[in-house]
């Protein structure tokens, strides 16, 4: 049976659609009550800086623009050795019954909270302990982030001069950006963008020019060399002042991103491609190639950002709502902002399944392996020739999707000579994501290492303090770095996913909590059933990690060490996850008998029901 | 049969609307797929030009909102990033204000520092806050003038 994509991108936004006004609107009137007449953060905390009342599409605008990243683009494509079907569907129930759900409660429960982030709910619902094992395990899932994120970028760029060139150009891009807009001529952020997108054209254009001529050995590099330029970038970009090159590369990648997405969109309706991948494949019973284990659990924590994120509470209980003007607009921005997301990683599972079965793994997969797997490729010469690139073995997803996507755009009329050019183009695209979440993770995971160490060593936790923020900028790019250098797509995403889904299961737990002390407990499976269906998935999945993939790595030699250090990152995250879980149900059993012998919490919320 | 023209609505300051363009200063980047360098970066040295800037956007803003209560005057505080509303919103506030030619060319194109500021469609200051009295000026002028 041919499947082709429209029906899936119309099925999706029905759905989408449909969950929206009926489940989600449920939830904003029964369980949280939204209530127009209580005063938000922004005019009970009002200082017209950092609280003060936001226009609903502005601050969807910024919301949107904080939550999307490189996730969902990647996971999806990852997951996709399980078929069209399973991917899609994940995504699709995911992300309107536990995503979207997860990033509307915490959004409630920060602006209930006058605005506070997600460890700091967690400290006041549940107990100051819950606080600081929240704290723990965003560090530990950000190291991996990153070192998930950065993996595609080294795989993607090995080997590659054009790659190299296009991403190599975005730093001094960048860093004449900031000189621009900060000092050259200050301020002038729209100049310094037009400037910047243009060079970045540029940059793809003359690439070509560079892999065919003498340069072309300077940019040829092996993916140790990448992984340390990356390692450097990383550890520079943390330290160095924000405005010189993580707020131009913020401007940068925003602006891409919004036109990438729309123009990706546009290019799927109307190309309509058709879907080569099966609907499941014979990996749904494990021994898939690219990411180890069955369909379950594995499929859940290898989607990860496009169905549910964790790291969304950190936006959802950061800046946003400290500007909500109504409560009913949050239903706009929570919901919908995850909604978009969710459309986003279905059209990334569609680009890469419209890339033959063959294709797709010889991608995917490292080429001795790939020769086990009894598959033969199908357009991949041809592909490889008109990108210019060899595309074989290019693991990471991120090679993947830059193949899929440039080719729904070349089939755009008028584009059929353009493959290499949109191929490099895509991979810019989401190079240059990745490495904003590099240098603004780094810098933010840098921050959070000073402030636990100004614990034991006051000055430590003063950012302007040269030797900790060098220090502890060190600490935290080796970390991540190590993962990179040693690890590979099939160790770190599962880890990353793990680690991501973790994080959303403790917001949906610190949700939960909101919801009884809410008074509304007879409601509190909204957040229970994604809640404990996300732990039983991501505990199973990093209980068969530690098992049947790190444990192995400690027999064998040269990986030992490997083993070991994934095993201990896992074991702790599960660790932190266990920990808030058992602290909160402590807290339920206590709070549900006293809450059902007390009258509804007022008369407004009873004439609600 | 001779069309008679409409009569131009008299605009009052209540449809008056005040956007302030501010740099943004979460530093969001994406983290995996957040953003938010969120509170730590408040202490951070090199943040600083922006907070302070942050700052007297804020300070503006409080003092419209003294002058002319909360709902008199619709105040959007807004990071360049957002191009996909400021446009249509500038482009109705221009409409609705009848503002010049020139002027609405110069505020269509946006080709000013920020922070900047759009009253009723018209830059009033651009690469500094501007003292409220200006804005006042502008607001009070814009609804006189219809």
């Amino acid at each position: 049976m041919t499947i082709h994509a429209m029906p899936l991108v119309v099925g999706a936004l029905c759905v989408m659609v449909i969950f929206y006004r009926y489940y989600h609107g449920f939830i904003a009137a029964k369980v949280a009550v939204l209530d127009d007449s209580r005063k938000t953060p922004a005019y009970t905390m009002y200082d017209g800086q950092n609280y003060f009342p936001t226009n609903k599409w502005v601050l969807f605008g910024h919301h949107f623009a904080a939550i999307t990243g490189a996730g969902p683009l990647i996971g999806p494509v990852l997951a996709a050795q399980f078929g069209v079907l399973p991917g899609y569907l994940w995504i699709l129930i995911g992300v309107v019954l536990a995503g979207a759900v997860h990033d509307f409660i915490i959004f409630v429960a920060s602006v209930r909270h006058g605005g506070k982030s997600l460890a700091e709910i967690a400290k006041t619902e549940i107990s100051p302990l819950s606080g600081i094992i929240a704290s723990i395990a965003v560090l530990f899932i950000l190291v991996v982030a990153l070192a998930g994120l950065g993996l595609a970028v080294v795989n993607a760029l090995a080997e590659s001069s054009w790659g190299v060139f296009t991403i190599g150009c975005t730093v001094p891009i960048a860093f004449f950006m900031g000189l621009y807009m900060y000092r050259f001529r200050k301020g002038r952020i729209v100049e310094a963008t037009a400037i910047g997108v243009v060079l970045l054209i540029l940059a793809v254009y003359f690439g070509k020019d560079i892999a065919h001529s003498s340069l072309a050995p300077y940019f040829t590099l092996p993916k140790t060399k990448i992984t340390l330029f990356i390692l450097i970038y990383g550890f520079v970009a943390s330290i160095l002042p924000v405005w010189l090159l993580l707020c131009p590369r913020d401007y940068l990648s925003s602006f891409m991103k919004i036109g990438t997405i729309v123009f990706l969109a546009a290019g799927i309706i109307i190309v309509n491609p058709e879907l080569k991948m099966p609907a499941v494949t014979e990996f749904i019973k494990g021994g898939g190639p690219i990411i180890p284990g069955a369909l379950f659990p594995f499929t859940f924590i290898t989607i990860a950002c496009g169905a549910i994120s964790g790291f969304h509470a950190l936006v959802a209980s950061g800046t946003s709502p400290k500007m909500v003007s109504k409560e009913s607009d949050i239903k706009t921005i929570g919901f919908v902002a995850m909604l978009i997301e969710g459309f986003i990683a279905i059209l990334a599972l569609i680009a890469a399944t419209a890339l033959f079965p063959g294709d797709y793994f010889a991608i995917n997969v490292p080429g001795p392996l790939f020769e086990t797997l009894g598959l033969s490729t199908v357009n991949l010469d041809h592909l490889s020739a008109q990108v210019g690139e060899t595309l074989n073995g290019r693991t990471g997803g991120a090679v993947s999707l830059a193949v899929g996507m440039a080719q729904i755009f070349t089939a755009l009329p008028g584009m059929s000579h353009l493959m290499d050019y949109w191929y490099h183009f895509a991979i810019m695209f989401e190079a240059l994501f990745i490495l904003t979440t590099i240098d603004t993770g780094t810098r933010v995971a840098r921050f959070m290492i000073q402030e636990f160490g100004g614990r034991f060593y006051k000055p430590f936790e003063r950012v302007d303090h040269l030797p900790s923020a060098v220090i502890s900028s060190a600490l935290i790019s080796a970390a991540w770095g190590y993962f990179v250098l040693t690890g590979s797509i099939s160790t770190i995403w599962p880890m990353f996913g793990t680690a991501n889904q973790l994080l959303a299961g403790i917001a949906l737990c610190v949700g939960t909590t909101f919801i009884i002390k809410l008074g509304r407990a007879k409601y509190m499976w909204v957040t229970l059933v994604p809640m404990a269906f996300v732990m039983a998935t991501t505990l199973t999945a990093a209980w068969l990690n530690i098992t049947k993939n790190f444990l192995p790595l400690t027999r064998k030699e040269g990986s030992a060490v490997q083993g070991y250090v994934n095993i201990i990152f896992t074991a702790v995250m599960m660790i932190c996850a266990v920990i808030i879980i058992i602290d909160s149900i402590r807290l339920w059993t206590k709070a549900l008998p006293a809450e059902k012998n007390e009258a509804p919490v007022s008369k407004k919320e009873a004439a609600h029901d | 049969m001779r069309r008679r023209s409409p009569k131009r609505r008299r605009l009052t300051i209540s449809e008056s609307t005040v956007i302030i363009v501010r740099e943004s200063d979460t530093g969001s980047g994406c983290v995996c797929c957040s953003g938010g360098m969120g509170e730590h970066a408040k202490k951070e040295p090199s943040y600083r030009e922006i907070r302070e800037s942050a700052g007297e956007c804020g300070r503006l803003h409080r003092e419209i909102r003294e002058r002319y209560g909360e709902d008199e005057v619709e105040i959007i505080q807004i990071e360049p990033k957002d191009y996909v509303y400021v446009m249509p919103r500038v482009i109705k506030d221009i409409l609705k204000h009848r503002v010049p030619f020139v002027p609405s060319i110069r505020t269509l194109f946006l080709w000013y520092p920020v922070p900047a500021v759009i009253v009723n469609g018209k830059v009033v200051g651009k690469g500094k806050v501007p003292a409220a009295e200006e804005l006042y000026t502008e607001i009070e002028k814009s609804a006189g003038d219809s």
